[in-house]
Formats: C-alpha cells, sequence, structure tokens
C-alpha cells in the first residue's frame, strides 16, 4: 500500500462518524430514498387508519366544544387557560426545531443538517397546523374571534388592541406558518421535479409536474434559488426567535406571579428547541429503521442532536433555577409562596416533578457516548422529554392560575374527557399529516443530500489523491 | 274587582276584554310558560352515553361545522301596546310600597316596575324594619314570583274550578258546616299579622262557633312568649334597641341574620362599629357560628343545652339568680367578664336570646335585662302582633289526633307544606287523606298538596291585596304591581268564602278593615288609602311599649326545671338554613346557589362538626355519616365547620325536598325527619361513620388568608394605639405605577366605592340584590363544584386563629374598577376598557371569550359564561329580567360595572332636569341593612365616599401591585374585652 | 428568438462541462446554460452570470412592511381609536415592536418566493425541454448543457458538442 494511501486510511480511522455511509452514487441514493414513495408497505396503511380515526376524535371535541361552548373543558374561574393554552405552547414549541435546524443549521454550513432538514421542517409545518387551531378554539366566540382580531375596517369603528400579548401571537404565528411553507416549499421544488423525472406513472408525472411548476435545475435558476433560499433562511432564524418570545409575552406581560417573569423569552426559546429536537428524534428514529434511511441519517446525525438536547436542557434548567432565585430574592410573597409551596408541596406537585426528572435529569446522560449512540435510549429520552415539555407549560399556566393572589379565589382544575380527547386529536391529526409526508414527499432533501455527496468524494479525492475518476464517477449514467 | 290573570293554564280560553289592554306585552310574551329550565342542570355533561352513532353523526358535523351555526342572533320579539295607557313611560322605572311577611312579620319594600312588571326587590327607607335596607329573602321573592314551576288554578279531586266555581263550591261547603256550628270544620293556618284576616277569621268564628283554627309554623316563637308568660305572667314580645347599646350578650341569638328585624338591628349594630367611645361590644354564645357570631368580639362555643348554665351564670355574677352548677373553667371566666362588663353599663347593656332557647332562658334574659335597668332604653316589651294567631309546634299534632278521632269533615290549611316540615313520626300526608275536604292553598304544588282534594293556587303578594304588620306592629297595605300571571287567589278571598264575601275581592276586604279602623266610610277614604300605598306604612299603627314587671322568683324557679344542660352523647342542633329557611325557599335558584355565610357551601346542608369531635368519630368532610335519634336516623354528609362546639351536631332545615320543583328535590338531606315538635336540640344522638362519600359544591375552598394583607383587622386597643397605621399607610396612596396616572380630577365625575369591614355581617344581601339587579345567571350544582359560579359580588369569608374557635372576618370583593386596570391591556379586540369617568367597562357586544382578563384580574372578579346558562328561558321567566342590563350570551366574560346602568339613569333623569347627578345607589349599597358598602361620586368633596376614601381605616386591596383600584376597604375593628384578652 | 432552436448536451463530468461553455463561448455562443441535479460550484462565473435582484427584492419589502406596521398600530390604536386602555400611555412604542418585526418579516419572505416565481417565469409546468425524453435525467444524475442556435447551425453544433466530449446530443423539438 502506498504511504499516500496509508495516510488516507489513518485518517479514516480518526474521522467521525460518516454523514453519509459509504460511497453511493447519485443513482443509487435517488432509488434509496425514492422507495417510500413509489414502493409503500403495508404498516404505513395501518398507520394512516389509525391516526385518521384519532383524527376523528379532534373532530368531535371541536365540534362539541364550538357548538356547546368552553364548559365542555375543565376551564374554570381561577383557570382559565388549561388545556388549550398548554397544548398550543408545546406544539408551538415543537413547530421551532424544525427552522432552527434547517435555518441555523444552514446559515452555520453545518454539513449533518442536509440528512433531517427536509424532515424537521414537515415537523414544523404540522406542529405549528396543530398550534394555530388553539388561539381560535380556546375563545368563547370563536366565529367573532377568526376576524375580530385581525385589524380590518369595520362598520362598529372599534380596533384591535395592540397593546394586547394575544394579537401579537396572531402575528407571530400568522407569520411563522406562513414563513416556514414558503421556506419548506422552496427547499422541496427541486426534489419535486427529481420524482417528476423519476415516476413512472402517468398520475405522479402529472401530479409532481404540477407541483415542481417546471423546475430543471438550470444554473441560471440555481443561482437566485440559492441565494433566496439562503435569505429565508437568515430571516427565518431571528423569527423562530422572536415567535416562541412572543408566546412567552403571553405570560411575561401579564401580572400572575409565576408568569410575570423577565426570564421567559430566552428560557421559551430554549425549551422550544430542546422540545423540538426531542420531537424530531422521536419521529426520525422508527422513520429511519422502517425506510432503511440509516446510510444517510447515520447515528453521527442522532448523537449531534442528542449533544443539543443536552445544551438546550442546561440552558432550561437555569431558566427554572433563576425563577426560583428571583422569587426568592425578590421577597416578593406572592412569588415565593407560588415556587416554594404551591409548585413543590401543592396539589399539583407531582407533575412539577416529573417535570424536573424529565427536562432537566434525563438529558444528563448525554454526557456519556454511550447513551448518545444508543438508539434505543434516545429514543426512550427523547419521548420523556416531550413529556417533560408539556409537564413544563401545565406548571407555568394551571398551577400558577390554580392558586394566585386571592386565597378566596384557589380552585382546582380537572380535565374532561373533551380535553383529552383534543389533545389526543391533536397528536393523531399530526400524525396523519406526517405519514402523509413520508409516503407523497421525499423526507430527505436529495438534491442537497446529492451535493453534500459530491463535495464529500471530492474532498476525498484531493485528500486521499487518485481518487479522482471515482470522486465523478457519480454523474456516470 | 278581582283582577283576571294574565296567564291561565293553556286548555282553557281566556275571557276577552277583561284585561286591561297595558298587559299586553306580559300576556304575549307569558304564554307556553314551562316549569324547570331555570338553569340546565349540569349542562356541560357529554351528551348522554355517546353511541357509536352519535358519535359518527358528530364526526360528520365536525367536517361540515363553520361555527355559523353558534351564533344566530338572539330571538326578539316585538309587541307594541295597542293603546298606550298615560302612566306608563317606556324604560322609566316605578316603584311601589308593599310589604313582604315571613311567618307573619312583615318587611316594608319597594318594588321597581319596569313596564307594568316588577323587576327590583329593595327595601322601604320609610318602614321602620327595613329602612331601605332589604334581606336575601326580600331580593329573592321575585325570582317566585316568575317561577314556571307555580301552581295554576284551582282544582277539586282533580276537576279544574274556575274562580267563581271555586267560589261557590266553597259557599256550598260552608253552608253544609252551619248546621253543628262547624264542628266538623278546622283550619290549619300559618301565623299571620293581618288585620283583615284576623277580622275574616272572627267572622268565621262567628258563624261557626265550633270551628277550631290551628295556628302552625316550623318555626315559632313560642318560647320566647312563654318566657314572657313565666317573667310577666302574660306573653309579650321584646323589642330590642342595638342603638344605645354598648355591650350586648348575644344568647344563642343570630339578631344579625335570619328572621325577625334582622334589618334594623344591623343597621343599629353597624352604626357603632366604628373606633371610638361609642363603639359597641358584642358576646355571642352559640353552637354553630352564625354571622352574628362572626360578627361578636368574643365568641363562646358551646352546646345548645349549656347556653342556659352559662346564661345562669352570668346572671349569678350579677345577682339576678343564686349560684349555678359550677361551668367548665374557661367559660366561667368568661361569664365573670361578661357580667362584669355588663354591670359596668347598665341600662346602655342588652341580653338577647335566641328562639330555640328554651323558655327559662328567655325569662332569665328579661329578669337580667331588668336587674340591667334596660328596659326602656334597650329593651321594650310590645303586645306580640300575632295575638292569638301566635303559631305553635303543637297544633298539628292537636289536630292530628282530631283528625284521628274522625272529627274533621273539612280542613283548611294556608299554613306552608305541614306535609314536609311536620314533626317526625307524624304522617300528615296519610291523615289528610282521611279528610273528606282538604282545601290547601299554595304557591306551589309540594309534598302536601299531593294529599288534597282541593288544590287552590295562591297568589304571589306582588300579585295580591292584602295587610301586613312588622313586628313592632307597624301596619302595610301590600298592594300587588301586577295581576296574578296565573289564576290564583289569596288566603283573603279563601277565608271570606267561608262567610259568602269571597267575591268582594281582597282589596275591599283591606279597605273595610282600615276604615272601619279609621272609624270612616269605606267610601270616603281615598285620602288615607292612597297615602298609605305612596308612603307603605299606615301611621299611628305601632304597638306602644307595655309596662311589665319581672317575677324573679318565678324566673329562677323555672330555671331549676331545666334539663341539666350534660346529657350523654352528641347533641343534635337543628336550625333554619341561612337560605332556605324552613325549606319555603327551597324552590328558589337564587337562595339555593348563595353560598351558606359561613361554610361557603352552595346547592346543600351538612352535618356540621368541630374538628376535635371530626377527629374523635374519625370522619372527615365529605364523608357520609347516619345521625340516630332514638328509633330514628338519617343519612348526612358532613362538614368540618371552624368554630363549631364539641360533642355537637348541626343540620338546617329546609333542604332534602321530595317533591316541588327540579330546583328542590333531592338536593341536601331533609333534617324533619329527625325532629321532634317543635324540637331544637336532640340529646344523646349517635354519629356512626359511613362508606359514602358525598361532594359538595363550595364557592369559596380555602379559608385562610395564607399571611396576605387582604382582609385587615385590628383591635380597638391597637388602632387608638396609632399602631398599624403606619403598617395601612403601606396599603394606600399614590402607588408605583410605570404610566403617568390618567388625571380623572378635571371629571365633573369620578365613581368610586368604600367597603366597611367593621360593619360587614357577611349576610349576603348585597349578592342576590346584585344578581337581581344585573340578571346575574345561576348555574346549578355541578357547574359551582367546577368553580363557575357567576356572582359578580361574593362575600369572602376567612377564619384566622385557632380553628377551634378562630376570628372570623368577611370581605366583601367585587370588580374594583382598577385605574389602571390589568385586565384591560392583555384584551385582544378592546372589548374592555376604560370610561372617562373611571369605570372599568366591559363591552359584551365586542367580547370574544379568550379569558385573559380574568387570568390577569389579582382579584378574580371577572365571572365567564362558560355555556349558555339559559339554554331556554320560559317566556314568563324573561319577564323577571332587569330590561336595563344586557342578558350575557355564551363564551362572553361579565362582571360589576358599579351598576352603570343606575348611573346612566340617573345621568339622564339630571339632564332633564338640567342639575348635577344626585346620589346614585348601587344595588349592593342599596340592599345592605349595614351600610357597609357606599357607592358615590371621589370628585364630590362632600360625598360620603369620598370621606371614607380619606379615612384613616382606608386601605387597597393588593395596593401593591398598582392597580390604584377604585374600591376602597376600610380595616375592620374588633373591641374585645380587655379583661379576656 | 423564438426561430432559434435550442441543442442539448449531456457530459460526463462538471470538469468537462465547463470545458465545452467555455470554448462555445469562445466561438461566440452566449445563450448557454446547465442543468444538474444539485447545484454546481462555480458555474455562475462559467455563465458570467450577473448578481441576483433578489437580496434588494427582500430589502425593500422588509422596510415597507416595518413602515407599514408602525404606522397601522400608531392610527388604530392612537389617532382613530384612541381610547384609555389601563392607564397605559398614548403611544406605548415597546408595544409595537413584536407586530413591527413581524410584519417586516412576513413581507420579506413572501417577497422572496414571488421574487423567485417572478424570475422564473414558474409555474410553468411545461417546457420545450421536457419534450426530450433523455433530459429527465437531468435532475436526477446527469449534466446537461444547452444552447440557442439559428436554426441553420444546429446539425454544425450538434457535431460540436460531441466533439468536446458530450455522451449524448439531443436537438429540443420547436415550441408549438
Amino acid at each position: 500500500m502506498t504511504p499516500p494511501a496509508q495516510a488516507a486510511a489513518e485518517r479514516e480511522a480518526l474521522a467521525p462518524l460518516p454523514l453519509i455511509a459509504g460511497r453511493p452514487t447519485d443513482t443509487q441514493l435517488n432509488t434509496e430514498l425514492l422507495t417510500p414513495i413509489f414502493t409503500p408497505s403495508q404498516g404505513w396503511k395501518a398507520l394512516v387508519t389509525l391516526a385518521a380515526l384519532g383524527t376523528g376524535l379532534l373532530g368531535v371535541g371541536l365540534t362539541l366544544t364550538i357548538a356547546r361552548g368552553i364548559g365542555m373543558w375543565g376551564n374554570n374561574q381561577p383557570v382559565g387557560w388549561a388545556y388549550d393554552i398548554i397544548n398550543f405552547v408545546w406544539w408551538i414549541g415543537i413547530g421551532h426545531a424544525g427552522t432552527l435546524i434547517s435555518a441555523i443549521l444552514l446559515l452555520f454550513q453545518q454539513k449533518w443538517r442536509t440528512s433531517i432538514n427536509r424532515f424537521a421542517e414537515a415537523m414544523t409545518i404540522f406542529a405549528v397546523m396543530q398550534a394555530a387551531m388553539f388561539p381560535l378554539v380556546h375563545t368563547g366566540r370563536p366565529w367573532f374571534a377568526i376576524y375580530w382580531l385581525f385589524p380590518y375596517p369595520n362598520t362598529m369603528g372599534i380596533w384591535p388592541n395592540f397593546k394586547s400579548p394575544l394579537i401579537w401571537d396572531v402575528f407571530a404565528v400568522s407569520t411563522y406558518f406562513t414563513i416556514s411553507l414558503l421556506f419548506w416549499y422552496l427547499g422541496l421544488i427541486p426534489d419535486l421535479a427529481t420524482l417528476r423525472d423519476t415516476a413512472t406513472k402517468k398520475v405522479q408525472k402529472v401530479a409532481y409536474g404540477i407541483f415542481a411548476m417546471g423546475w430543471k435545475g438550470s444554473s441560471r435558476h440555481w443561482q437566485h434559488y440559492r441565494i433566496g433560499y439562503l435569505i429565508l433562511a437568515g430571516i427565518s432564524t431571528p423569527l423562530v426567535l422572536s415567535v416562541h418570545s412572543i408566546v412567552s409575552f403571553d405570560f411575561a406581560v401579564s401580572q400572575l406571579p409565576g408568569w410575570h417573569t423577565t426570564i421567559f423569552p430566552p428560557y421559551f426559546v430554549a425549551g422550544a428547541v430542546f422540545g423540538g429536537f426531542a420531537m424530531v428524534l422521536t419521529l426520525m428514529i422508527p422513520a429511519r429503521a422502517a425506510f432503511r434511511f440509516q446510510n444517510v441519517v447515520t447515528s453521527r446525525h442522532l448523537e449531534n442532536m442528542a449533544k443539543v438536547m443536552l445544551v438546550t436542557s442546561m440552558i432550561v434548567g437555569y431558566g427554572y433555577l433563576m425563577e426560583n432565585f428571583m422569587a426568592w430574592y425578590s421577597g416578593n410573597p406572592y412569588e415565593s409562596f407560588l415556587f416554594f409551596n404551591t409548585r413543590t408541596r401543592g396539589p399539583y406537585a407531582p407533575i412539577y416533578w416529573a417535570m424536573i426528572v424529565c427536562n432537566v435529569l434525563v438529558p444528563q446522560t448525554f454526557w456519556w457516548k454511550r447513551a448518545r449512540t444508543s438508539v434505543a435510549w434516545l429514543w426512550i429520552a427523547s419521548v420523556l422529554v416531550g413529556f417533560g415539555m408539556w409537564a413544563e407549560r401545565f406548571v407555568i399556566i394551571v398551577i400558577s392560575l390554580h392558586r394566585d393572589f386571592l386565597p378566596s379565589s384557589w380552585g382546582m382544575y380537572a380535565p374532561t374527557w373533551v380535553d383529552w380527547s383534543i389533545f389526543v386529536g391533536t397528536i393523531s391529526f399530526f400524525s396523519l399529516l406526517f405519514l402523509l409526508f413520508l409516503r407523497f414527499v421525499p423526507s430527505v432533501a436529495i438534491a442537497e443530500v446529492k451535493e453534500l455527496n459530491h463535495e464529500m468524494q471530492h474532498e476525498a479525492a484531493h485528500a486521499g489523491g487518485g481518487g479522482h475518476e471515482k470522486a465523478h464517477a457519480g454523474v456516470h449514467p | 274587582m278581582k283582577s283576571l290573570p294574565v296567564i291561565q293554564d293553556g286548555c282553557q280560553p281566556r275571557p276577552p276584554g277583561h284585561r286591561p289592554l297595558w298587559q299586553s306585552v306580559e300576556e304575549l310574551e307569558s304564554r307556553s310558560a314551562r316549569p324547570g329550565g331555570e338553569f340546565a342542570p349540569g349542562a356541560s355533561e357529554v351528551p348522554p352515553e355517546m353511541s357509536r352513532r352519535s358519535f359518527m353523526q358528530i364526526l360528520g358535523a365536525s367536517a361540515a361545522l363553520g361555527g355559523l351555526a353558534a351564533c344566530q342572533p338572539p330571538r326578539e320579539k316585538i309587541v307594541p301596546f295597542v293603546h298606550e295607557p298615560p302612566e306608563n313611560r317606556p324604560g322609566k322605572r316605578f316603584h311601589y310600597a308593599t310589604a313582604l311577611a315571613l311567618d307573619g312579620h312583615a318587611t316594608g319594600l319597594l318594588v321597581g316596575s319596569a313596564d307594568g312588571r316588577p323587576v327590583k326587590v329593595e327595601g322601604n327607607p320609610a318602614h321602620p324594619t327595613s329602612q331601605g335596607a332589604s334581606s336575601t329573602w326580600d331580593q329573592a321573592a321575585l325570582l317566585d314570583l316568575y317561577d314556571p314551576g307555580r301552581a295554576r288554578g284551582f282544582t277539586r279531586r282533580g276537576a279544574p274550578l274556575s274562580f267563581r266555581g271555586l267560589l261557590a263550591e266553597v259557599q256550598k261547603l260552608a253552608r253544609g258546616h252551619e248546621a253543628d256550628g262547624g264542628a266538623r270544620l278546622a283550619f290549619l293556618l300559618g301565623p299571620d299579622a293581618s288585620p283583615t284576616l284576623a277580622a275574616l277569621r272572627r267572622r268565621v268564628q262567628a258563624r261557626f262557633p265550633r270551628a277550631r283554627f290551628h295556628f302552625w309554623a316550623p318555626v315559632t316563637d313560642e318560647n320566647a312568649l312563654e318566657g314572657a308568660r313565666i317573667a310577666f305572667g302574660r306573653p309579650l314580645d321584646v323589642r330590642p334597641a342595638v342603638d344605645p347599646a354598648r355591650v350586648i350578650l348575644a344568647l344563642d341569638s343570630d339578631f344579625l341574620s335570619g328572621q325577625g328585624d334582622s334589618l334594623r338591628l344591623t343597621r343599629e349594630f353597624a352604626r357603632h362599629r366604628e373606633p371610638g367611645a361609642e363603639m359597641n361590644r358584642l358576646y355571642v354564645a352559640e353552637p354553630a357560628m352564625t354571622p352574628t357570631g362572626a360578627a361578636a368580639d368574643h365568641r363562646f362555643r358551646m352546646r345548645g343545652g349549656e347556653v342556659a348554665a352559662f346564661a345562669r351564670a352570668v346572671a349569678a355574677h350579677l345577682g339576678v339568680v343564686p349560684a349555678s352548677p359550677a361551668l367548665p373553667p374557661e367559660l366561667a371566666r368568661a361569664a365573670r367578664a361578661v357580667a362584669a362588663d355588663l354591670g359596668a353599663n347598665r341600662a346602655r347593656s342588652l341580653v338577647l336570646v335566641g328562639p330555640r332557647q328554651p323558655a327559662a332562658v328567655h325569662a332569665l334574659a328579661h329578669a337580667l335585662n331588668g336587674a340591667l335597668g334596660n328596659v326602656g332604653t334597650t329593651v321594650r316589651y310590645v303586645r306580640p302582633v300575632l295575638g292569638d294567631g301566635a303559631p305553635s309546634s303543637g297544633a298539628l299534632p292537636a289536630l292530628a289526633r282530631a283528625i284521628e278521632a274522625g272529627t274533621v269533615d273539612t280542613l283548611v290549611v294556608t299554613a306552608w307544606n305541614p306535609v314536609h316540615a311536620a314533626p317526625a313520626g307524624l304522617d300528615v300526608g296519610a291523615l289528610l287523606a282521611r279528610v273528606p275536604d282538604v282545601l290547601y292553598l299554595a304557591l306551589r304544588e309540594d309534598e302536601t298538596s299531593r294529599h288534597c282534594s282541593w288544590r287552590i293556587a295562591q297568589s304571589h303578594p306582588f300579585e295580591s291585596w292584602g295587610d301586613a304588620r312588622s313586628r313592632d306592629g307597624v301596619a302595610s297595605v301590600v298592594q300587588p304591581l301586577v295581576s296574578p300571571l296565573y289564576e290564583s287567589t289569596t288566603a283573603i278571598d279563601l277565608l271570606a268564602a267561608f262567610v259568602d264575601a269571597g267575591d268582594r275581592g281582597a282589596r275591599e276586604h283591606v279597605r273595610t278593615t282600615w276604615a272601619a279602623r279609621a272609624g270612616l266610610d269605606p267610601a270616603a277614604i281615598d285620602a288615607q288609602w292612597n297615602g298609605w300605598l305612596r308612603q307603605g306604612v299606615i301611621p299611628g299603627t305601632a304597638e306602644a311599649p307595655e309596662a311589665a314587671s319581672v317575677d324573679v322568683a318565678g324566673v329562677t324557679s323555672a330555671l331549676g326545671r331545666l334539663p341539666a344542660a350534660r346529657s350523654e352523647g352528641i347533641e343534635l342542633c337543628l336550625a333554619p338554613s341561612a337560605g332556605l329557611y324552613d325549606g319555603r325557599f327551597a324552590t328558589n335558584a337564587w337562595l339555593q346557589e348563595l353560598p351558606d355565610p359561613i361554610t361557603k357551601v352552595t346547592w346543600d346542608n351538612a352535618a356540621w362538626i368541630s374538628e376535635a369531635t371530626a377527629r374523635r368519630l374519625g370522619v372527615e368532610t365529605g364523608q357520609v355519616v347516619t345521625l340516630a335519634a332514638g328509633s330514628r336516623s338519617l343519612q348526612a354528609p358532613v362538614q368540618v365547620v371552624p368554630g363549631h362546639a364539641d360533642d355537637a351536631v348541626t343540620l338546617t332545615l329546609g333542604h332534602g325536598r321530595t317533591d316541588g320543583s327540579p330546583v328542590s328535590k333531592g338536593v341536601g338531606v331533609d333534617a324533619y325527619r329527625l325532629r321532634e315538635a317543635g324540637a331544637w336540640f336532640v340529646h344523646g344522638v349517635t354519629v356512626t361513620p359511613g362508606k359514602g362519600r358525598h361532594a359538595f359544591a363550595i364557592a369559596q375552598g380555602h379559608f385562610a388568608m395564607e399571611g396576605r394583607p387582604l382582609a385587615l383587622d385590628f383591635t380597638a386597643k391597637d388602632w387608638s394605639h396609632d399602631q398599624g397605621r403606619e403598617e395601612l399607610d403601606h396599603l394606600r396612596g399614590p402607588a408605583a405605577t410605570a404610566q403617568a396616572p390618567v388625571d380623572y380630577s378635571r371629571q365633573e365625575y369620578a365613581w368610586g366605592m368604600a367597603v366597611d369591614l367593621s360593619r360587614c355581617t357577611g349576610c349576603n344581601a348585597c349578592v342576590i340584590a346584585c344578581q337581581e339587579e344585573n340578571n346575574v345567571a345561576t348555574v346549578g350544582k355541578e357547574q359551582v363544584a367546577k368553580g363557575r359560579i357567576m356572582h359578580w359580588i361574593r362575600t369572602d369569608r376567612y377564619f384566622s386563629g385557632p380553628a377551634a374557635n378562630p376570628e372570623t372576618i368577611t370581605q366583601p370583593v367585587m370588580c374594583q374598577q382598577c385605574e389602571t386596570a390589568p385586565c384591560e391591556y392583555v384584551c385582544p379586540v378592546n372589548a374592555t376598557v376604560h370610561s372617562d369617568e373611571g369605570l372599568n367597562e366591559m363591552v359584551y357586544n365586542r367580547c370574544v371569550g379568550t379569558r385573559y382578563c380574568s387570568n390577569n384580574c389579582p382579584y378574580k372578579v371577572r365571572r365567564f359564561n362558560f355555556l349558555n346558562w339559559r339554554p331556554e328561558v320560559p317566556d314568563v321567566e324573561t319577564l323577571r329580567f332587569n330590561p336595563d342590563v344586557t342578558v350575557r350570551s355564551r363564551g362572553v366574560m361579565e362582571k360589576c360595572t358599579y351598576c352603570v346602568q343606575r348611573i346612566e339613569g340617573a345621568r339622564i333623569d339630571a339632564r332633564v332636569a338640567g342639575k348635577k347627578i344626585g346620589t346614585v345607589q348601587s344595588a349592593c349599597q342599596q340592599a345592605c341593612p349595614a351600610e357597609a358598602i357606599v357607592f358615590g361620586n371621589l370628585n364630590d368633596p362632600q360625598s360620603k365616599v369620598k370621606r371614607l376614601h380619606q379615612d384613616a381605616r382606608r386601605y387597597d386591596l393588593l395596593h401593591e401591585l398598582g392597580t390604584r383600584p377604585r374600591t376602597a376597604y376600610l380595616v375592620r375593628i374588633r373591641n374585645p374585652n380587655p379583661d379576656l384578652a | 428568438m423564438s426561430t432559434s432552436r435550442v441543442v442539448l448536451g449531456r457530459y460526463p463530468s462538471v470538469d468537462a462541462l465547463y470545458a465545452a461553455a467555455r470554448s462555445l463561448q469562445a466561438s461566440g455562443h452566449s445563450a448557454l446554460d446547465f442543468y444538474s441535479p444539485y447545484p454546481l460550484p462555480g458555474s455562475d462565473e462559467v455563465l458570467r452570470l450577473e448578481r441576483s435582484p433578489i437580496p434588494a427584492i427582500a430589502g425593500v419589502a422588509a422596510f415597507v412592511g416595518v413602515v407599514s406596521a408602525v404606522l397601522m398600530q400608531w392610527w388604530m390604536n392612537d389617532v382613530d381609536y384612541a381610547i384609555n386602555v389601563a392607564n397605559r400611555s398614548v403611544v406605548p412604542t415597546p408595544t409595537w415592536m413584536p407586530v413591527t418585526f413581524e410584519l417586516g418579516v412576513l413581507l420579506a419572505g413572501v417577497s422572496i418566493f414571488v421574487g423567485l416565481l417572478a424570475i422564473f417565469g414558474f409555474p410553468r409546468p411545461w417546457d420545450p425541454l421536457f419534450e426530450v425524453d433523455a433530459f429527465r435525467s437531468a435532475t436526477i444524475d446527469a449534466l446537461w448543457l444547452s444552447v440557442a442556435v439559428e436554426p441553420g447551425q444546429v446539425s454544425s453544433i450538434s457535431d460540436e458538442l460531441r466533439r468536446l466530449g458530450a455522451a449524448q446530443v439531443e436537438l429540443v423539438p420547436e415550441e408549438a
């Protein structure tokens, strides 16, 4: 073996886990990544049926709510918000990792992003769809709320109150949904073209042809496309931060102990990334196994996500710590009562402690490589974190509300079956959309993977030397 | 004239043309009144067992759902007058003076009528017993008037009768009794001081010399009258005057709430709760905490049977009666201190005894008041206004014996529901069934009417002519505000029928009576008559004080005859319910949903026991226990109540109705099942813990203030030493606000309120007044339990100190109308904003119901319509609504507005008159007997509210939040006896 | 130039593609374009493309969004419907920030998307190139070069392309 080749071999040994296993050709990548679309599995059909039924539950819950009133839920006098806003914040939080992964990692040119960003963006959009439902249906009169919250000229001569965080929400969430959708679709166009050209059935040809809008991979298009995509990524990043900051204003701007906290914006954003990454893992791990994407979604990706979760978990933990510190340091009797009595010893204390365990302790295991690389544990941990983040919102919303200033108005909250069916329903609806996405849209950005594949083989070629032909082998038909 | 009913049973055609046209609004609106529907019990429940089919239906519907189905405009009716009556001014409120009697003792009222329908009950300022205030029961009477469940028409053995037919039949029946002088004719009447009825009774007696009149009621004053007989040799009624009293000893007497003239007494009591030399001191000895006990400076808890011993010890210290058996040390100490205090305030002290105490204790009180020289200053004695018509608990058993002896053929019952309230073991129902003709006059079908051959619908007092007398004798003419909504009649008409005068009409009888009294010709008293109606009182009818001397020896011997205080086992104390009284208000949803002043329980009664007793018995709140008294037993849920006497259980009367309306049926447990005739205290009761659990609907779950400065109180001593003044300075004055406060000083009006905790007794009159004025919905037990009660004003009640016998403080909380309102800036649609006069306004039409305002309201005074609380309002009930206040729809937030409709009404009048707005009274202020709530214009330096806002005792609730509330609170001052500190 | 015809050539590697392009440019053909499944590094220089207008579009849109947001809130809450809400000062600038920011981002984002469609002339599901069956590989795994020429030059340019190493040469049918 020649010295350079040996050196290359050594470098291989030292290099981190590969982002793309093996050295597939474009053709191989193509067939591999499109398999789920052209050859659907039986399990998929079963799952869709299940998800559809769950979505029906959502329909029932919403119908009863709108037809008979918020009274169908457990909400009451001290606890004006409960599952409705918990779910809203939880879903919108999940919806944040997508854009963040996709946008920020793109800006930082993290190569490992390419295999998971499409996945994450889809998750974002579907999660935001769930979230966007709640601000509307949680109102007492949604048939008015649906347009009274927007500033439209009306005969009453009344305008919305731009001092209210709820109005900020309306703008933030709708903007976020629009931008995420455009970002996702823009990234999708070249792959839709690929599908159009790979498809054999007439229907698929036509359908994908329409959505591809005529993309033909022209370099003159690629030029505008890349800059546009980059800017979109650029503005999405502050957008993500702003949206969850604004969601946190719903609480921070009020004066209720446990809500009235200046640390909320950063700690909500961190929490969103935290929960979002957990959700990506929860979905990615089974999908990867089912569709045999192990080559493009390698354990390197999983490990990186575990690291991100470890970091964000510690930011969230710091948030909890600061809340308690301020409660003590400010000497505000109402705050300290909430933090050191109601939360830790009150009737809902178990949920508080569950939150601490899931969000702060569980991710600590990611200090160990074995935990980060064990797929099973990663999945369990991310499910736990998903629950933990839901519990966090319960703690913030219900626990703060049920015991506020005047003990005379303290009360308890208990969810009704309608609350549950709406919660389960949104999860089902989300899964349904996701399953359809997996079935009909390339869940990994093919073009980007191909690009990455070439960059790497190029580097490898120049580094390894002699690999020149191999580097370009990919483009042979 | 007998005015014809507005509504008759659908089947009967209405005789045309008999009805004054101006009633057509009601007529048209009031057809097809359905019972029930006051609220939907458990409206939020799941559609019963969601079948797969209905599931699929909803599933399908959900697809098509556009929300449009839910937003049809509210149904509207426009019914013009055919001929505009001259006196009618649309939208203008007329007030008519009338009176309501409870157990025969009247309270003078002014009833506000809008477009010919009574919509608001207010106290008559000219009437001595109400002095402008009104009780929860007076207020709630309005709901009974419009209750779709009321009895209608007349039937004999199921066959309907017209009014004329009824009179004819009764007269025929009467003639049949003439032969034997009415030997087989009996009357069972409730207590009523009406002179007209008394006159009619005499005429009936004259025609039927051998007819028997029985006067009976579940709650009587017979012990008091018997006590007077012991002390004075004749029955006299005590007329206490709290005003001049500096030291008051209330022996099991809840004189600040409950029946009697609590309105007047509360007002007099509250006047002297401000710090200073004039401040009075109240000692209360009672088993279960009452509003009076909560207002006391010293409260001694003891079983009902021990009160006598305590009273005797006090009397012994004052040398009124010989020394008594020894008391437990702390009570002995208390007795000594109380006696000393009473002795030091001769002629300025007062000893009151509750109707539950045995006659001897009443007699002792007479002796005490006599010895203390209180007669003439704080105590007067008058002839009981009920006279020979005073009810006795023995009346029912006596009647029962007569029926069993088969000596009764015809029985006329106007007493309320004898079957339900009969003494335990006396099956009145079966007895009534044995009487051929039982004529039962009742406002609604109840347990009794089932057993009566004649069912005669009674007119509501607001529909009928009559007369009544207050406890001190002042007479009022009861005048109708509206023609009977249903075909019904009055006791006067019914009794008159027995002397063939039934067709003259109640009004004629009343006029005749009073013409005779005035010594005038009935035809020629119009001038006086109209004056009486306008005034609401008939001058010169008050009873003159009677001179009376106490027979101390008799009193002492009576005391000797009392059973020994300590008896084995547990003592069961029965008491009238704070909301339902003896049960006659059980069908009133307002009163059912009114939180008990102490326990805050709604839609229920419970076996109240002390913490220690609960521990001893091993039971806890919500656990169902079996109360056994002799052979009788009753299952009741336990509630542990602070301040209750040990080894005693208190159960309130009035719940557990088996019949009546959906409102009353099966709510709570029926304490009558354990009650001997007239008994209040049952000794040797056993309590056996059961397995069952019962869920209460409690309006205020948490009793402790958690050391927060919310409802503040100081002892008079600390206050005089300026202690706490600087403590208060942290809770008032300009609050730190980020924004420069808006300047309201240039406005003509700045509305504000002041609530004096020293005066408030937590009687809840304000709550019902607000509910009536502002069309506040009732929601039912399930929804209250879910925390969705709708009251705009609530009386928070906090306990402090030892749970065994805590100090209690009550605090009415309504919207504080914050100048920097936290609720406003969070509303996305500008549905709650500020008026230039400083009101925190709620725009119902604009509200979309995000509930953010409620979350951000630190006082939690906002109320949300979680469901449509009025799924379908029977048309007759829509008449009840105050036309000046929006009836809120589902999904909308609502709250106290300082009765903005009254402010605007006053503004209109002022503009018309070209003057400034004079005094505006909020509904709660108007009803409050203690004058604890004061509303007015803060920009008027002369106004009382302005003075109170500058009072040294003023503080703001949650001042540190910088909400700048317009409602100020005045700290409560307690006046404890230094010797007992 | 509806009369002009487009000739396609498939090249085995990026280097070959670029080489071909350069020599064609040297021989005076400027109407060139590449087609590839992923963006080709350096293609801009080879094709001598000028800078994209997208950033400018986005910038303007963002500015419009921000300004309109500020004006909207000021006019709606402080001019047309100025009402005392919780004693807050009349011009509460801080509370304007969220909406202002969101509106800026929204307009920028939408303008980028719309701008791209405008530049591409999308949606345009059918394109004469798609008539060439082999061209489908352009979005899968092949590199194509297109050159537009006068109808007369078609055959010569085809030979030229082959000479420059095209593995396959196709003539795009005329637009119907």
